[in-house]
């Protein structure tokens, strides 16, 4: 186990959203998050990132309390791109990749030649090494997104955690950027936690997948074979159809109608 | 220094660092050479490092030198401060009075002037100390878990009013002695020498210090707070140690000229304008910025309808807002 969540419980004020919450992710694997709006997926996401810290339980990072390791060594481990971020327009790609060497850093913060190759081989992994020298406002959304996922390699963590990472991208760009994130986990060996919405890009690009409902893990388990019907009837309250996508070998539901009640 | 293949963007950014320390270089000169007596450059150069008793050095080394010194002070001080918070709170209109600095300041000069006026001198001290009190109550008022920026911002604005009611009540009750306090209010140079100096330059030093240590801190903590803690910066820790910076800087400044604010607002977005978001550069430029823009709005404070001079607070919002306006609009056609 490269992370685990032990009966964690989460709360916004006084307000508890997630109750005795046990995840626990392998090494290597891409795991995905599901649930409807507001069952707590993204909480559970910024705990696991070291945001939010659980009002009881722990989170162990290679068996080890993650409030406890020092935060600029937990974030060598672990990299995060939440959905709130912010970037002033006038930023350079690189110099936006370049904060991802921040918890390498000794001390005055320094950018040293082994970190230049690194920021080098991460815009390169991601994609965009022609346009480092770009300002990030002049990016498409995808591009954005890249490059942020370049400054989260430059990182060289073990884990990556997204949330949502296709939102507001268009169709192509889902595609490119889920696409970039499984080779990530082939080619790097890196695990990836992920919370996505689109049932069908959980199922194709994910080894695992995590069942939310009302903060709980309602199931877990191999994605090609953990959603049926009635999950997605209970758990969403949709009716659907599954067809069988040959190509990538996986079911492909869709979504016909709501259930009543 | 930096090996990053972006250079040219680097050189550019250092040159206009470099024209702006020209520019503030050229403006001390004419704030010490400039008023009632016109003094030429060289002859203030002789009357700073070489003559001893002659009328020129009296004038420079006892009037003009520590006022144009601290006026410098004043704006670095001013200016970062500003930097700082704008970065901090991620929001544009933040400045030193968001966080209770000029209300706190304000409401203490105010009860001294007004019902202690035989205790003047205390003004710098109350000042200070008021400003403080107010940023540190403003934070917790904030804290809830950590201190969000939008809650703290709307915490400043909360209690920078009901420091203003304090402050109007004083002025209804007691009208006939407002006169003496409205001074404060504005913000001014006039007849501040070498002891106003020496209090503030370990302010303004830190403030340089800060600038050279820090931005990437800053810049990091721009990107919002769970990248920040993604990143292993303590954002907690790191928003506090500067919020502490900026109030420290604010009061040291308001404390000697008064509320004088608006520098803090409006330097470093000018700065932001010509150089960038970024912190490494844009600290430097909003100091020396600062210092710049507070010694001519001074210089021109005294010139324009000498002998009576206008408190620089008024020469700052003639001059410095048309200026900033022009400059905003002209940026946003670039951009375009």
């Amino acid at each position: 186990m490269i992370l685990q969540t032990k009966n964690i419980c989460l709360k916004y004020g006084s307000k508890e959203v997630i109750k005795d919450l046990n995840i626990s992710i392998t090494k290597g694997e891409i795991v995905t998050i599901i649930g409807p709006n507001g069952c707590g997926k993204s909480t559970i996401l910024k705990a696991l990132s070291r945001y939010l810290k659980p009002s009881r339980g722990k989170i162990l990072l290679e068996d080890k309390d993650i409030h406890i390791i020092d935060t600029k060594k937990a974030a060598k481990k672990i990299a995060v791109l939440p959905q709130v971020r912010n970037v002033p327009s006038d930023f350079s790609v690189e110099t936006l990749v370049s904060y991802g060497r921040y918890p390498h850093l000794g001390f005055g913060n320094r950018l040293k030649k082994k970190d230049f190759e690194i920021i080098d081989w991460a815009v390169k992994k991601t994609g965009i090494e022609h346009m480092k020298d770009r300002r990030v406002g002049t990016l498409s959304g995808g591009e954005q997104q890249r490059a942020w996922i370049a400054m989260a390699l430059a990182q060289k963590p073990e884990i990556l955690v997204l949330d949502e990472p296709t939102t507001f991208l268009d169709i192509s760009y889902q595609l490119e950027i889920l696409e970039l994130v499984k080779e990530l986990n082939e080619t790097l060996n890196l695990t990836i936690i992920m919370v996505l919405h689109n049932i069908n890009q959980a199922i194709r690009y994910s080894h695992k997948i995590y069942v939310i409902k009302e903060g709980k893990v309602y199931s877990h388990g191999d994605s090609k074979s953990l959603i049926h019907k009635d999950l997605l009837r209970k758990v969403f309250h949709i009716e659907a159809d599954v067809l069988e996508d040959s190509t990538n070998k996986c079911p492909y539901y869709i979504a016909q109608k709501m259930t009543s009640g | 220094m930096d090996m990053t293949k972006n250079r040219i963007g680097h050189t550019k950014k250092i040159i206009i660092i470099f024209i702006l320390l020209a520019v503030c270089i050229i403006s001390f000169f004419i704030s010490v050479g400039r008023g009632s007596l016109d003094i030429s450059f060289d002859k203030v150069i002789r009357a700073i490092f070489i003559e001893r008793d002659t009328v020129n050095h009296q004038i420079i080394w006892n009037i003009r030198l520590p006022r144009t010194l601290v006026a410098a002070l004043v704006g670095i001080c001013l200016a970062i401060s500003g930097a700082i918070l704008q970065g901090v709170m991620r929001n544009p209109l933040a400045a030193p009075n968001i966080i209770g600095v000029s209300s706190g300041a304000g409401l203490m000069a105010y009860v001294i002037l007004i019902l202690f006026p035989n205790y003047y001198y205390l003004v710098p001290m109350g000042a200070f100390i008021g400003a403080l009190t107010a940023t540190l109550f403003i934070y917790i008022l904030a804290w809830k878990n950590g201190v969000n920026p939008t809650r703290l911002i709307l915490a400043g604005v909360a209690v920078s009013s009901l420091l203003g009611a304090g402050i109007s009540s004083l002025m209804t009750l007691f009208p006939d002695k407002v006169a003496g306090a409205v001074g404060f209010m504005v913000g001014g140079l006039s007849a501040r020498t070498w002891p106003d100096f020496n209090m503030l330059w370990p302010y303004a030093l830190l403030g340089i210090v800060l600038t050279f240590l820090f931005p990437k801190k800053l810049n990091i903590l721009m990107l919002g707070d769970e990248i920040a803690t993604g990143l292993g910066l303590h954002v907690e820790r790191t928003r506090l140690m500067f919020i502490v910076f900026a109030a420290l800087l604010a009061a040291s400044a308001v404390s000697v000229v008064g509320l004088l604010g608006f520098v803090g607002l409006i330097v470093p977005h000018t700065a932001r304008l010509i150089i960038g978001s970024d912190y490494r550069y844009l600290f430097p430029a909003t100091a020396i910025l600062g210092a710049a823009i507070v010694m001519l709005c001074d210089t021109v404070g005294r010139l324009v309808f000498d002998p009576v001079e206008i408190p620089v607070g008024i020469v700052m919002s003639l001059l410095g807002v048309p200026f900033f306006l022009f400059l905003l609009r002209e940026r946003k056609g670039m951009e375009k």
